[in-house]
């Protein structure tokens, strides 16, 4: 009877961390999203070009690559969150800007994506949270998968070959999507228990979503 | 290469490029070796929404062509 007690208990307060974990998550992920729209529309209106862009993205690769693991765990990592998302978002806006200018459907292009965006981060975040299923075997593939697209990205980039990038942006769209319904899984079977972590994980894989359906729809709708 | 990106550019992009095989490479096959494997039943409930992402970006693309 006391052991059944114990284990109710338990079970309980394993359920009430997962959900402070979503809570804490989706809140972040909320205000970090405004938070790059907010930087974006700075550069945009700064007409900063693709130059300071780039760097502004390479900054914030250093910051989640080599500081950000290392102050996960503590209260410095939400500046740091905001840190990295603040400069993607930055680095993003001359890339609206270019596809505002470059086509004609150029605004139709970036709402469509946005929206796209919008619709696949809910439709999978709601399967693996309705379902409950457990895509924590997906961790290995998703780490070799991301690395090789992103090599093959600046392959094709250096190269020059425009295919070769739309195959990537492909990739990027499924290892996103991979991505987050891995990170979901990971927060409600309890393997993700830090919301910064958890935070600049589906960050990611939503501003991959936004630059790699932009570039598809770019390709294949865009009118000169 | 490609001339439309600027040489500075390209060659930050190069070492951004070793620097991940260096760093990450490594650590890829631990992650292979660690994570849990997924049984085929696991693979083709993954070929669900992920099928339906699929079908939803053709969709968007049709939509965007007008």
């Amino acid at each position: 009877m006391h052991e059944d007690r114990t284990m109710q208990h338990r079970a309980e307060a394993g359920v009430l961390q997962t959900n402070k974990v979503i809570r804490n998550t989706y809140m972040l992920l909320s205000l970090t999203l405004i938070f790059s729209a907010m930087t974006a529309g700075l550069a945009m209106a700064m007409n900063v070009g693709t130059g300071a862009g780039f760097i502004c993205s390479l900054g914030a690769i250093g910051l989640l690559w080599f500081v950000l693991p290392k102050y996960a765990e503590s209260t410095a990592g939400l500046g740091i969150v905001f840190g990295i998302t603040g400069l993607l978002g930055f680095g993003v806006g001359p890339i609206i800007s270019a596809y505002l200018t470059m086509f004609s459907n150029g605004a139709e292009l970036v709402m469509t994506a946005l929206g796209g965006t919008g619709a696949i981060f809910l439709g999978l975040s709601a399967y693996a949270l309705t379902t409950r299923k457990d895509f924590s075997f997906l961790g290995g593939f998703l780490f070799v998968g991301i690395l090789v697209a992103f090599l093959g990205g600046i392959a094709g980039m250096l190269l020059g070959m425009p295919m070769v990038n739309l195959a990537v942006s492909g990739m990027f769209i499924l290892l996103m999507s991979g991505l987050i319904l891995y990170q979901t899984s990971a927060i409600i079977h309890g393997g993700e228990t830090n919301y910064i972590m958890a935070t600049i994980s589906l960050y990611v894989a939503l501003y991959n979503l936004f630059l790699s359906l932009l570039h598809i729809l770019g390709a294949f709708a865009g009118e000169r | 290469m490609n001339e439309a990106i600027p040489v500075w550019m390209q060659v930050v992009m190069g070492g951004l490029a070793l620097l991940a095989l260096f760093y990450f490479g490594p650590k890829a096959g631990e992650a292979v070796k660690n994570s849990p494997k997924g049984s085929a039943k696991d693979w083709l409930a993954l070929l669900l929404p992920i099928g339906g992402v699929v079908l939803f970006v053709i969709v968007l693309i049709a939509l965007a062509q007008g």
